[in-house]
């Protein structure tokens, strides 16, 4: 008979393998460091809430990973709600297609913004290649999905965010 | 450029693309073959795009002590009320009964300028 002790074990494994994946991909959507701890504090304690909601334990990886970055996303939309300066406003709105991205934005912060754009299974899938370094199989492994998944959604993924740089620099242009 | 030569520097950019492949093997394209114009763009903006890639995520590290204060919220939280576990779950999930598969719904986190993935809807 299983035992709450054997599931919080493996739960907590599971976070601890995968904390440094879970804080990446709030950083993506916050740009903070603080926030981005808090955002996987709270996303962590929502997943252990919310397992009877899992049905594949071999998806809890991705699983946490896209409740941290909706949570991060809804932390992010309250940041902004706080916001009364319009120049603010406008620094942390990543998908205001209508506003040019100041000339002097980081490009780092840039990539960030348009990595934000993404679909959840994409950008964890390229957090995973790109921030972690692993390889299709692996990414496959640690999400419980087939390498042929995996690879569809790297370069669905790769694909997206050639075409957002590309619509940024024509914008760019035509300012 | 013949179909094969097409073939090949595109598996090579997928293998390294893939994490299969060495980054140096799809720079070598460049030098190797005869490419066109186009094939010469696409992979240099595929290597452009992964430095970029590569340097924004990784910008992203821990603050120190990270870990630890996670593994102790989370352990507070499970041992609080609202971290009380049905042993329904536990033997569920710990494969003494599974469940028929479904869809893995998220708990109610989804932000609302976000659509929720639709598997093979992308």
């Amino acid at each position: 008979m299983a035992s709450v002790v054997e599931l919080r074990q493996w739960f907590e494994r599971k976070v601890v393998e995968n904390q440094r994946l879970f804080y990446a991909i709030a950083y993506q959507i916050l740009g903070d460091a603080h926030e981005a701890e808090d955002a996987v504090q709270a996303s962590v304690c929502k997943g252990w809430s919310s397992l009877g909601e899992l049905n594949d334990p071999s998806a809890v990886v991705g699983w946490v990973a896209r409740i941290t970055r909706h949570t991060a996303i809804d932390l992010r939309r309250k940041r902004r709600e706080r916001a009364t300066d319009d120049e603010e406003l406008a620094a942390l709105d990543p998908g205001a297609h209508d506003v040019p991205l100041a000339e002097q934005a980081d490009e780092r912060e840039v990539m960030r913004r348009l990595i934000a754009q993404l679909p959840d299974n994409q950008a964890i899938v390229i957090t995973l290649r790109f921030y972690e370094g692993l390889d299709g199989p692996a990414i496959a492994r640690r999400l419980g999905m087939t390498d042929n998944a995996v690879r569809v959604r790297l370069h669905r993924g790769l694909e997206r965010l050639e075409q957002l740089l590309r619509n940024r620099v024509t914008r760019k242009a035509g300012t | 450029m013949s179909y094969e030569a097409n073939d090949q520097w595109e598996e090579t950019l997928n293998a390294y693309l893939e994490g299969r492949g060495l980054r140096a093997d799809a720079e070598d394209l460049l030098m190797r073959l005869h490419l066109s114009p186009d094939d010469r763009d696409q992979i240099e903006r595929s290597l452009r795009l992964t430095d970029e890639l590569t340097l924004t995520l990784r910008e992203a590290q821990p603050p120190a002590g990270a870990q630890e204060r996670l593994v102790d919220g989370l352990a507070a939280h499970m041992n609080s009320e609202s971290g009380a576990m049905d042993p329904g779950v536990v033997n569920r999930l710990l494969g003494q009964s599974p469940a028929p598969r479904r869809a893995t719904p998220l708990p109610d986190v989804m932000a609302a300028e976000e659509s929720p993935d639709v598997p093979g809807k992308e």
